[in-house]
C-alpha cells in the first residue's frame, strides 16, 4: 500500500509533458526513418530485426529509460523533497521500490507501444515479438539501474549517457566478457532467440537473460536502499 | 566556556528519569574542515525549546541531526529512545518543518498532506489532512498545486504535513520564515499549544524576539557551539549583563562624556569629535534613564543615541567569548 501511493506520486512527477513528449518524438523519428528505409528499395538485403536491434535496443530503449528512471529518485534529491518519504515510519526499500516500479509503468507504453508500431510496420510477427521482449528486458533492467543511478549522483543523465555511449556502445564491444557486463547483450540476445536471427555471437540463452535481468534489478535496488539508509538528505 | 556560567535551565515539566524526547551527548559534525557543530550537549523535554542563534550557527545541522536526517561525525542523539537515523518505529513519532522550500510541488496541499496521513499509516489519512489543514489556516479544499502557493502559505503547508500525525517530536527549522504578522501570531499560539500539551516541541531561529514569544526554553547556539541554555528570560538578562558600547552624538561631547562618567554608571567614555563620543557601560538601563536628564544638566543638547552592540549576533559573540 505505501508503495502503491508513493508510486502514482512519482509516476505523476516524472511523466512531465515535456518527457513524455520528447521521448514519443524520438520513437516516432525511429518509426519514420525505419519505414523510409524499408519503403526506399524493396529489394535491398534491408533486415528488419538489425534495424530494430539497432535505433530499438541499442538507442531507444536506454536512452528512454535513463530519462526516466534517473528522474525517479534524482529529481526528489534536486528538489530537496525526498524527506518526505525518507522521515516516514517506512522501510526504505518501498521507497527504491516505488521509484523503480514507477519507472517501469512511465516506460512500458512509452517504449512497447512505438517499438511494436515499428516491428509491425517493418517487420515479421517474430520480429515484433523479439522486439517486444528484448524493450521488455530492456525497461526492467535499465530501469533498476539508471533509478539506483539517479540516487547517487545529480549528473546520473551524464553518467548515464557515458555509460551507454562508452561502455555499452565501445568497451563492451571489444571483447565477449567485457559483453557480459553490458544490458544490451541481453536485451539484444532476446531479441535475436525470439525473432531467429543472427544479431551476435553465442547469444546467451533465454533462462540465462532472465536470470540476470532478475539478478540485475535485485542488486540495483539493494544499493539504491543501501543509498538511501546512510545517505544525508535535505 | 557555557554550561557553567550559563543559567539555571527552567524546570523541566514533570519526566520519569530516562524519558526525556531528546538527549543530545557531545554531539560535533563537520564536514571535510568545516566544523558545524561542535561537542553540543542538551537534553529537551517536553514543551517548546528554541534553538537560538545567528545564520550560520550550526542550527539546522543539529536540527537535521536530532531528526536523522544527517548522521554526526561524532556524539549521539536519542529520540524518544531510539536512534532516529535507523529506528523505522521513532519516525513515525517525529514531525519536521524543513527549511527546505520545495514540497511536491504538482500536488494539491490536501493531496500533500493525505500522502503524509497515509505513509505514516493513519487510518482515516484524508480526515486528518483536512483537520490539520483546517488548524494552520488552510482551505483544504484548494484545488490550485502547491506550487502556486505563497511562501507562507507553503510553510504552514509543511507543519501541516509535520502534524498530521500527532507527533511526540515536532522539530521546525525557521517556521515562522514567510509569515505575515497575523499568521505569525497564529503560528506562535499553535506551538505554545502543542508544548502545553505535552508535545516537545523544538523550534530554530535567528531572532530573539520570536524566541521570546514563544516563551519557551532556549539553547543559543553560536559558530556550532553551545553559548548558553536556560529559561529566556535568565538569557535575555545574561545578554543585557554584558558591557554595551553606544555611540552618543551631542552638541559638546566632551562635557557630555564627563557627567556621564560620573553620574550614569559608565566605565569609560572615548571622544572621537567635538560632537561624537563612544561610550562603555556595563548597565545599560540606568545609563538609558539617566543620560537625558544628565544631558540636560550639563546644558548639552544629544543629537542621537546609537547603541553599536545590540544585534544578535554581537551578542551571540559575547556569549561563546565568555
Amino acid at each position: 500500500m505505501d508503495v502503491l501511493m508513493m508510486m502514482r506520486r512519482i509516476i505523476r512527477s516524472v511523466a512531465t509533458r515535456g518527457r513524455l513528449i520528447a521521448m514519443s518524438l524520438v520513437g516516432l523519428i525511429g518509426i519514420l526513418i525505419g519505414v523510409a528505409i524499408n519503403r526506399s528499395d524493396p529489394g535491398s538485403d534491408f533486415v528488419p530485426a538489425e534495424f530494430l536491434d539497432g535505433f530499438g535496443l541499442i538507442i531507444f530503449v536506454p536512452l528512454v529509460a535513463l530519462v526516466i528512471s534517473t528522474a525517479t529518485i534524482g529529481d526528489m534529491l534536486e528538489e530537496r523533497n525526498l524527506v518526505y518519504y525518507w522521515l516516514r515510519p517506512i522501510g526504505r526499500w518501498k521507497i527504491t521500490l516505488a521509484a523503480w516500479l514507477g519507472a517501469i509503468v512511465v516506460l512500458l507504453p512509452l517504449v512497447l507501444i512505438p517499438m511494436g508500431v515499428l516491428g509491425a510496420i517493418i517487420g515479421t510477427g517474430d520480429d515484433v515479438a523479439g522486439i517486444l521482449v528484448g524493450s521488455l528486458i530492456g525497461i526492467v533492467a535499465y530501469s533498476a539501474v539508471f533509478t539506483m543511478l539517479g540516487a547517487f549522483t545529480q549528473r546520473a543523465l551524464v553518467v548515464g549517457l557515458v555509460y551507454i555511449l562508452l561502455w555499452e556502445g565501445v568497451i563492451a564491444g571489444f571483447s565477449r566478457t567485457a559483453g557480459w557486463f553490458a544490458l544490451r547483450t541481453y536485451t539484444r540476445s532476446a531479441l535475436a532467440n525470439v525473432a531467429d536471427v543472427a544479431l551476435l555471437d553465442q547469444p546467451p540463452q533465454t533462462t540465462s537473460i532472465v536470470l540476470v535481468t532478475i539478478a540485475v534489478a535485485l542488486a540495483a535496488g539493494l544499493i539504491t536502499t543501501w543509498r538511501l539508509n546512510t545517505m544525508d538528505v535535505d | 566556556m557555557s554550561s557553567p556560567s550559563a543559567p539555571t535551565p527552567a524546570p523541566p515539566p514533570p519526566a520519569a528519569p530516562g524519558s526525556e524526547p531528546i538527549v543530545v551527548t557531545n554531539l560535533s559534525k563537520w564536514f571535510g574542515d568545516v566544523v558545524a557543530v561542535s561537542d553540543i550537549s542538551f537534553t529537551v523535554w517536553p514543551g517548546v525549546t528554541a534553538l537560538l542563534g545567528p545564520n550560520g550557527a550550526g542550527k539546522s545541522t543539529a536540527l537535521r541531526m536530532i531528526a536523522g536526517l544527517t548522521p554526526p561525525s561524532q556524539g549521539t542523539v536519542s529520540v524518544l529512545g531510539a536512534n532516529p537515523r535507523r529506528d523505522t518505529a521513532v519516525r513515525g513519532r517525529i514531525g519536521l518543518v524543513s527549511q527546505e522550500e520545495h514540497l511536491f510541488q504538482e500536488q494539491r496541499a490536501l493531496d500533500f498532506v493525505t500522502l503524509a496521513g497515509q505513509l505514516n499509516h493513519l487510518s482515516d489519512a484524508e480526515g486528518a489532512a483536512r483537520k490539520v489543514l483546517a488548524t494552520v489556516e488552510l482551505d483544504p479544499d484548494d484545488k490550485r498545486p502547491i506550487a502556486s502557493y505563497s511562501k507562507g502559505m507553503r510553510q504552514r503547508v509543511k507543519l501541516a504535513q509535520a502534524l498530521v500525525h500527532e507527533p511526540d517530536v515536532l522539530l521546525a527549522d525557521e517556521p515562522l520564515t514567510g509569515l505575515d504578522p497575523r499568521q505569525r501570531l497564529h503560528m506562535i499560539k499553535l506551538i505554545q499549544d502543542l508544548g502545553a500539551n505535552g508535545v516537545c516541541v523544538v523550534v530554530s531561529s535567528h531572532v530573539l524576539d520570536e524566541v521570546e514569544r514563544l516563551g519557551s526554553r532556549v539553547l543559543v547556539i553560536a559558530q556550532g557551539r553551545m553559548a548558553a541554555q536556560g529559561d529566556f528570560h535568565g538569557i535575555r538578562a545574561l545578554m543585557d549583563d554584558r558591557p554595551h558600547r553606544i555611540r552618543v552624538r551631542a552638541s559638546d561631547a566632551r562635557e557630555l562624556g564627563a557627567q556621564l562618567l560620573a553620574h550614569a554608571g559608565v566605565r569609560g567614555v572615548s571622544v572621537s569629535a567635538t560632537d561624537e563620543l563612544e561610550v562603555n557601560t556595563d548597565d545599560v538601563e540606568l545609563f538609558r534613564t539617566r543620560i537625558a536628564s544628565v544631558a540636560k544638566a550639563a546644558n548639552v543638547r544629544l543629537l542621537e543615541v546609537q547603541p553599536l552592540d545590540d544585534d544578535l549576533e554581537s551578542v551571540f559573540r559575547y556569549l561563546v567569548g565568555r
